[in-house]
């Protein structure tokens, strides 16, 4: 044990713990009537866009349609629904090389319908600073895995705390000018959200 | 940091002497606070959210050794490095290390309070080391040689005509131009540079989780991702107080934080950290720097439940009309004004002071620190240290001794009515009175209430007579 260490456990211990009780996270939080509706609402609210479509296979011709793709000459794609792309991430060696990436698309694992974030982690994803490194960022998600908020995603079981992951919500913005909303800040400067309805 | 003991009053008189700014700084605040009320009206189960995190804090900060450690355990289990610095300069120097061991000349640090409190980056600085702060509002006080006036929104006080004139300095971009979105877009090209050229991120710490090992991080830029996914050495800094006990208590904090700080529903990025990335290293920094001693004090403790939204700024009357700035301190406002005394008594002592014990700042804590209390008590336990001026101790004990005394009281109320109307604004002082200076006086009235009362209302006589 260091020396820091020691002296600062010696310093929180030398008077016994105040009793308070840790709370239950169980309560009676917000649902929605239709939470894909709702995440929906809450997307556009956060200055994403969203495009609904109907089985996987709708997918790879709705992102080619996507504004962000028509001058686009970089792509790359890390989920299985959408097959397109001209660079493979696994191929690239040092994630520097990823700067000319025009468009980024990624499967997310949860929606929340509450806040309009998605839960993107890098398991399928070499480099995850093509998240944030790309110019547009496209993500996927399956309309069953948008939940009403971050308690039901938290106990979910899905989300793996062993690796990275990241809740993204629209557009990466900042307001530090004056507070004027500046959409595209050091991220993604567009976010297209596919929300994939099941066959 | 000869300004570190300069007065809030000396301080915001500066502020204050630019009427325009001042009104146009008190009104972006209030924005703030409306577009937060917005977000937590809109949420039926707010104040049972603020109940949850307020008993998450306190339970943790009460345990704070066994959740460091399980802390310690489970981050050094992901593969991370954990340190602990009982103060600033340990901090520093365990930064620098780690640095200089890994070559490192360019650095690129997200917005972090504490290395702000540690003065991290002139530290560096004079070591060699290039720091580019990376957080755009951070980045133009930066490059203005100043310190953040807010803990959110670090150049709050600065408007846009001198942020282009800054840029047109420091980044080339057109005399003259003052667009928003087009000052942002040259601090992208920018700081993008400096992104691809860093050879180590540094960011603070949102909340460190006692169960996993891991952290998050939360920015609406980007730039603490993009800081940390180059790079291979990562360095996150935290203070102790950082710590949540279970990783689903983030469902809580999540929901309240970004709403609180600028009335989002989540940052656009709050990213969960887990050990290194692939084939890198990370090492956390965990800093007392007199937090422990917090954990220690009955009146104050809960103080440490901050999660630092600035919340309390936004709403606060002195602050909002004041400026971050006349606090002098790293934290300012309401916030700033219960933990900077406690830290240094006879630096900060003029702080819980520049406040109208509104209790605004309590209302809007997303964690129930009950600020406004804890500033009153402060008060008083000022005197006692004797870190209050002399002028003022003598004030406060003549008020009492009027309060104390029934006829003192009334004599002093005769000879105040006697002379407003005999001698008008003379009575004030406007020379030698602070108070006096902005103020005018009202018409005395030609009797009291007391009076009045025991003509009109008075049925058994004045017995208190």
């Amino acid at each position: 044990m260091t020396k820091a260490k020691a002296e600062i456990l010696a310093r929180l211990e030398r008077r016994s713990a105040v009793a308070a009780e840790l709370p239950s996270l169980s309560g009676d939080w917000t649902q929605y009537a239709d939470p894909v509706a709702q995440f929906h609402q809450t997307a556009i609210s956060v200055s994403a866009r969203v495009t609904i479509a109907e089985g996987r296979a709708a997918c790879t011709p709705l992102v080619e349609q996507l504004e962000c793709m028509k001058t686009a000459d970089v792509v790359c794609s890390c989920a299985a629904e959408v097959d397109i792309g001209s660079l493979v991430l696994n191929s690239v060696g040092d994630p520097h090389d990823l700067e000319t990436l025009d468009v980024f698309i990624a499967k997310g694992k949860i929606g929340v319908a509450e806040n309009g974030a998605i839960w993107v982690d890098d398991e399928n994803i070499a480099h995850r600073v093509a998240l944030f490194l790309t110019q547009h960022l496209v993500l996927v998600i399956e309309s069953d895995k948008i939940l009403n908020n971050l308690h039901e995603a938290y106990s979910s079981g899905i989300m793996d705390f062993s690796q990275f992951g990241c809740w993204i919500s629209g557009p990466s913005k900042t307001a530090d000018i004056e507070q004027a909303l500046v959409i595209g800040a050091h991220g993604a400067r567009t976010l297209d959200i596919i929300i994939v309805h099941q066959e | 940091m000869s300004s570190s003991h300069k007065r809030h009053p000396t301080l915001a008189k500066r502020f204050v002497a630019d009427r325009d700014r001042a009104h146009w700084h008190d009104e972006s605040l209030w924005f703030m606070r409306e577009k937060r009320d917005l977000q937590a009206h809109g949420l039926p189960e707010w104040e049972e959210l603020r109940m949850r995190a307020s008993q998450i804090k306190k339970h943790t900060i009460s345990n704070l050794p066994k959740y460091l450690l399980q802390f310690e355990k489970q981050a050094t289990a992901l593969g991370a490095t954990v340190h602990w610095a009982c103060d600033a300069e340990e901090h520093n120097q365990i930064v620098l290390s780690l640095l200089q061991s890994h070559a490192v000349k360019r650095v690129v640090k997200s917005k972090s309070m504490l290395t702000e409190e540690c003065h991290l980056n002139p530290f560096l600085e004079q070591q060699g080391i290039e720091v580019v702060d990376t957080d755009l509002g951070e980045r133009i006080v930066q490059l203005r040689n100043e310190a953040p006036s807010h803990i959110v929104m670090p150049a709050i006080h600065i408007r846009k005509e001198e942020v282009g004139e800054l840029f047109a300095a420091k980044l080339g971009t057109e005399p003259g131009a003052t667009d928003p979105t087009y000052l942002t877009a040259a601090a992208r090209q920018h700081l993008r540079k400096n992104f691809l050229r860093a050879d180590a991120g540094i960011t603070g710490v949102n909340f460190a989780v006692a169960e996993t090992g891991g952290f998050v991080v939360c920015t609406n830029e980007g730039n603490a991702d993009l800081g940390v996914s180059l790079p291979k050495l990562h360095i996150a800094c935290m203070g102790l107080e950082k710590i949540i006990p279970r990783v689903a208590d983030l469902g809580v904090f999540l929901r309240l934080l970004a709403r609180s700080a600028t009335g989002q529903p989540i940052t656009t990025y709050s990213s969960h950290f887990s050990g290194p990335i692939h084939g890198g290293k990370l090492h956390i920094v965990l800093l007392d720097n007199g937090r422990a001693n917090i954990t220690q004090d009955d009146d104050f403790r809960e103080a440490l439940n901050c999660i630092r939204c600035g919340a309390c700024m936004n709403t606060c009357p002195v602050y909002r009309r004041t400026g971050g700035h006349s606090y002098s301190a790293t934290v300012p406002g309401p916030i700033g004004s219960v933990l900077n005394p406690l830290k240094s008594p006879s630096q900060h002592a003029s702080l819980p002071f520049a406040c109208s014990l509104c209790g605004s700042c309590s209302d809007v804590c997303p964690v129930k620190i009950p600020l406004h209390h804890q500033l009153y008590q402060l008060r008083s336990e000022l005197k006692l240290q004797g870190n209050i001026k002399k002028i003022k101790s003598l004030q406060m004990w003549f008020t009492g001794l009027l309060f104390r005394r029934p006829v003192l009281y009334r004599l002093a109320g005769w000879t105040a009515r006697w002379s407003v109307r005999c001698f008008g604004k003379l009575t004030v002082f406007r020379w030698l009175s602070v108070w006096g200076r902005q103020r005018d006086l009202p018409v005395a009235p030609r009797q009291t209430f007391r009076r009045w009362h025991k003509r009109n209302r008075s049925t058994d006589g004045d017995s208190h007579d």
